[in-house]
């Protein structure tokens, strides 16, 4: 069952800051009204790449939604660019990413482009609220290497299957620390679970 | 590699925020989307109007017509929902389709991309009922199985449109 469809799912956007940048005004418009219902009332709209980096460097946002492919191939890049270069809060900002249609020749880069949601347009209220609880409730650490910046790929919190040994650093070491008899200590459940940032170079 | 945990800035600031159920929050948007209604029926035929209904055969200006379609059509999808007219967006979506496999394959063939433009026309210009509307989206099916880049999901644009 969606969240938004929870009986008891709370959702107001009223202290929230949101960035929404499309090229097209009609597609800027049908999201500023479907998150002023939801009660935000801090919407800054960008319609060209340079206003957006601008913004994202004055002020902090708290959600971004872009449209990237009403940009080209920058729109694609500016994801990239925000994960790399902006300081934190808003390096690490939810990007949501709403496009009508993915050339196929993009594909790749969408995927990579280091977004935490990609949502295909008609985009109804209920899908997009469905996808802002989502994000408010996410503990996926940002992954920052050579070749991709932005939310760990790597989704769901499942278990490997029986005898599959896992590929992280932090898999290991989790392995290894039940193998001589203990379990995760406070301090490694501290480090996925708390709210305070912390950084991990490997 | 650098692995950050940040504080979930998003979820704070909705933490912060006073209650408000979220099925309250959905009938607030789907009432300020209404408001926009109008606009988006004519931003519709205002796109609609932008195709062009006689190309010749000119492969380096077929080429042109077929980018700026696919701008076109891109620029419609999610438009025609809002404007009561889901149908343009389904169709919007299979002519970006369409053209996107045109353009990968170097085809210089507008004739694809026409028979997409004349079903939209026959939509927004006829009293249709939903049935004859199904119908026209169904025979546009094949023209997308044969050219569109991708392969084509059964069902998926309606599914497209449902969400």
């Amino acid at each position: 069952m969606s969240i938004a469809k929870a009986p008891k799912a709370l959702l107001n956007l009223q202290k929230t800051t949101v960035l929404v940048a499309d090229a097209d005004i009609m597609g800027q418009n049908i999201v500023v009204q479907i998150l002023s219902g939801f009660g935000a009332r801090n919407i800054v709209r960008c319609e060209d790449i340079e206003e957006l980096k601008r913004q994202v460097t004055v002020a902090n946002f708290e959600l971004i939604i872009i449209d990237p492919s009403s940009f080209g191939a920058e729109g694609y890049e500016v994801i990239g660019w925000m994960r790399r270069t902006l300081a934190a809060p808003n390096k690490h900002a939810p990007v949501l990413v709403a496009t009508g249609h993915t050339a196929q020749n993009r594909v790749g880069q969408l995927r990579d482009a280091g977004a935490n949601f990609i949502v295909s347009k008609p985009m109804s209220p209920a899908i997009l609220l469905d996808r802002i609880l989502w994000m408010s409730r996410e503990k996926r650490p940002y992954i920052e290497t050579d070749n991709y910046a932005g939310p760990d790929r790597r989704w769901h919190d499942k278990a490997l299957p029986d005898g599959v040994p896992g590929r992280r650093q932090k898999d290991r070491e989790a392995a290894a620390r039940i193998a001589a008899g203990g379990a995760m200590s406070q301090a490694d459940i501290d480090l996925v679970m708390n709210a305070a940032q912390t950084t991990v170079t490997i | 590699m650098k692995i950050t945990y940040a504080k979930n800035t998003l979820g704070a600031a909705l933490a912060a925020a006073p209650a408000q159920m979220a099925q309250t929050a959905l009938v607030r948007a789907e009432d300020m989307l209404t408001k926009i209604g109008d606009d988006c029926v004519a931003r519709v035929d205002e796109l609609l109007a932008k195709f062009p209904r006689s190309v010749g055969h000119d492969p380096a200006e077929n080429t042109r017509h077929i980018y700026e379609a696919y701008e076109t059509g891109r620029k419609m999808i999610g438009i025609g929902t809002i404007a009561g007219l889901p149908e343009m967006d389904t169709v919007a979506a299979s002519l970006c389709d369409v053209a996107d496999g045109l353009i990968i394959r170097g085809l210089t063939d507008w004739e694809p991309l026409r028979v997409h433009v004349a079903v939209m026309d026959l939509m927004r210009r006829s009293d249709l009922p939903p049935a004859g509307k199904q119908q026209l989206i169904a025979s546009l099916g094949s023209v997308r199985q044969r050219f569109a880049s991708a392969p084509v999901v059964e069902g998926a644009a309606e599914l497209r449109s449902a969400s």
